[in-house]
């Protein structure tokens, strides 16, 4: 499913005294299974961006189309919404928040059975995203409260991927994990994508995962999108000056210029890059 | 969103929210025992409400109030109109002073007293909400929870814990605002798991609030939890004695509007309680009459 999004203009609170224009005309397009990721400052607008994707948000100007689904500012005409939520999974930052269930299977269970979807086949989907998380059946019967931080949040990831949507979007997913829980995620989310062929957008502050896992790398600046490309392009052009965070292996590269060892910065994507041109310089040196 | 700005504080710099909050509390309590003093005869009593009503509107938009949102507040009270009518007209009014209005087959009769007793009530609550309103909307909650320790002060020689009273008050303040954004954000997230809060069954809906419920609770547990710590860890104790940030002044200003106020709300108080309201009004106007 494509997303066009084209002129989005958001105004929190429009006409009262706390009015706060998030968005300022905003335009995007998103292939059908792609990964893209959200990069910008905090208050850039990134969550409410993605707010819209599923409907949650209706826009104050201008239109978001998901397939055939047209969002637009009149109400009324935005019909199909709960159809839309069925194909766009929207995963919101800490989102082991919004577990209420007794038992971890019928916490995830419950999303499908929203969409008309009989108990048992609820439950059929709902083990399938329990595993697909990397939580085994001795988790199924569990109380969700009892769970540590990490398999809360794969609990609540689980329960969003048993809507088999379309897309999948992620707002902040690995805010507050440890390492290893970052990086379980994240290839959960890659496993998504390169199996099932679903379309991943994520929202993220960790600039080294970012370019790891995205193809396409859209920059929020106060409410608007003011670069988008390939994540080694971006970075770059972000290198020279401090208004980007940038990946370690790029802020490396550039204490190592500022020592005198000036490698091809276009020519490395990965760390396995960065260890390759540098052991090449080390074998070029010893002669 | 509207509702929940409704009485909410909004930071304008005018003569009302410069007062003090103590100030403002006691002519609160003042203005609204004179809301609440009934003169001899219904139509005295809503005139003076209507003039109460006129007064008070100025007074809203002195201090910056919105309109929009109190008028949508008033209207939200429809039914609450329609019950007060409907009961005020089929209860028999025996009143000697009664003017009937239609008699149905000559047994029963409804008076225009009841409607204008109705009225009355309905207009009542009306100028109550607008003082709530004009106090909540230019104190900040702080203000009134430091004002309100200051008049529990007094109580602390019966061990009565003022502090810590006050102390929870602007904590449940505080968190207000904080647990309403939180309820915004589950809701979005089980709006995206397909829960539909607007429609549905009863059952489906009682599913919908119980997603809502539970992790609000979970969270306010949480954060209640880690405040606690937060408190303890920085050194909080209750019993002992602290010293303020902010103080609260008692200025010029203060002085001025009470002594306006007070008798006024004194001589009105007199008039009702006496009964002669009708015979000094007379003479009151005898004498304008007169220059
Ligand atoms: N619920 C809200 N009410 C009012 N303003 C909001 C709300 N959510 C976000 N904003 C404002 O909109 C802007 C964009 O916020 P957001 O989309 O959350 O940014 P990001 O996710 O990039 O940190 C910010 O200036 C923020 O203050
Ligand atoms: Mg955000």
């Amino acid at each position: 499913m494509p997303i066009d999004v084209t002129n989005l203009t958001y105004i929190y609170f429009k006409k009262t005294p706390f009015q706060a224009d998030a968005l300022k005309g905003v335009n995007f397009h998103i292939d059908d299974n792609d990964f893209v990721a959200f990069i910008g400052a905090t208050g850039s607008g990134k969550s409410t961006i993605i707010q819209h994707l599923n409907g949650l948000l209706t826009p104050s100007d201008g239109t978001v189309k998901v397939d055939e689904f047209l969002l637009t500012n009149n109400k009324k005409k935005n019909k199909n919404i709960g159809k839309l939520r069925k194909h766009v999974g929207v995963v919101f930052q800490f989102p082991e928040y919004q577990l209420f269930e007794e038992t971890v299977e019928e916490d995830v269970a419950f999303g499908p059975k929203n969409f008309n979807i009989s108990k048992e086949e609820a439950l059929i989907k709902a083990h399938k995203a329990l595993l697909d998380v990397g939580l085994n059946e001795s988790y199924f019967l569990r109380s969700p409260f009892e769970l540590s931080g990490g398999e809360k949040r794969r609990v609540a990831i689980a329960g969003i991927l048993a809507l088999e949507p379309d897309i999948l979007v992620l707002d902040e997913p690995t805010a507050g994990l440890d390492n290893e829980g970052r990086d379980v995620i994240m290839s959960l989310f890659e496993k998504i994508h390169l199996e099932q062929h679903k379309t991943i957008i994520l929202v993220s502050h960790d600039m080294d995962l970012v370019n790891k896992y995205a193809k396409k790398v859209f920059v929020v600046d106060d409410g608007k999108i003011v670069a988008y490309g390939k994540p080694k392009d971006i970075f770059l052009s972000y290198l020279g000056h401090g208004d980007l965070e940038i990946p370690q292996i790029y802020a490396f590269c550039r204490l190592l210029k500022e020592k005198g060892i000036d490698l091809d910065v276009n020519k490395i994507e990965n760390i396995d890059d960065l260890i390759d041109q540098i052991d090449e310089r080390i074998q070029i040196k010893n002669g | 969103m509207d509702s929940i700005s409704f009485g909410r504080y909004v930071n304008y710099d005018s003569f009302i929210h410069r007062l003090d909050a103590r100030n403002k509390i006691l002519l609160l309590i003042a203005l609204m025992i004179m809301i609440f003093m009934p003169f001899s005869t219904w139509s005295t009593s809503l005139i003076f409400s209507l003039l109460y009503f006129i007064i008070l509107m100025i007074l809203m938009g002195v201090s910056h109030c919105s309109f929009k949102s109190f008028f949508k507040g008033i209207l939200s009270m429809w039914f609450l109109l329609l019950f007060l009518i409907i009961m005020f007209i089929f209860i028999p009014n025996p009143s000697l002073s009664s003017v009937p209005l239609y008699t149905f087959n000559e047994s029963y009769t409804i008076y225009w007293d009841g409607i204008y007793q109705a009225a009355y009530i309905f207009l009542r609550l009306i100028l109550m909400m607008s003082l709530t309103l004009i106090l909540t909307s230019t104190t900040k909650p702080l203000d009134l929870t430091y004002a309100l320790e200051w008049y529990m002060y007094p109580l602390n020689i019966i061990n009565f814990p003022s502090h810590t009273i006050a102390m929870m008050i602007s904590i449940a303040l505080r968190f207000i605002p904080t647990i309403l954004d939180e309820a915004k954000r589950i809701m979005k997230a089980q709006e995206s798991r397909g829960v539909d809060f607007s429609r549905g069954g009863l059952f489906k809906k009682v599913k919908a609030i119980i997603s809502l419920i539970i992790p609000l609770f979970v969270s306010a547990f949480d954060r209640s939890q880690q405040l606690s710590d937060a408190m303890e860890a920085r050194g909080y104790d209750p019993n002992s004695k602290r010293s303020r940030y902010r103080k609260l002044k008692f200025h010029l200003k203060d002085l001025i509007s009470a002594l306006i106020i007070l008798p006024i709300v004194a001589f009105i108080m007199y008039l009702s309680i006496a009964q002669n309201d009708l015979d000094i009004i007379y003479t009151l106007f005898k004498v304008e009459v007169g220059f």
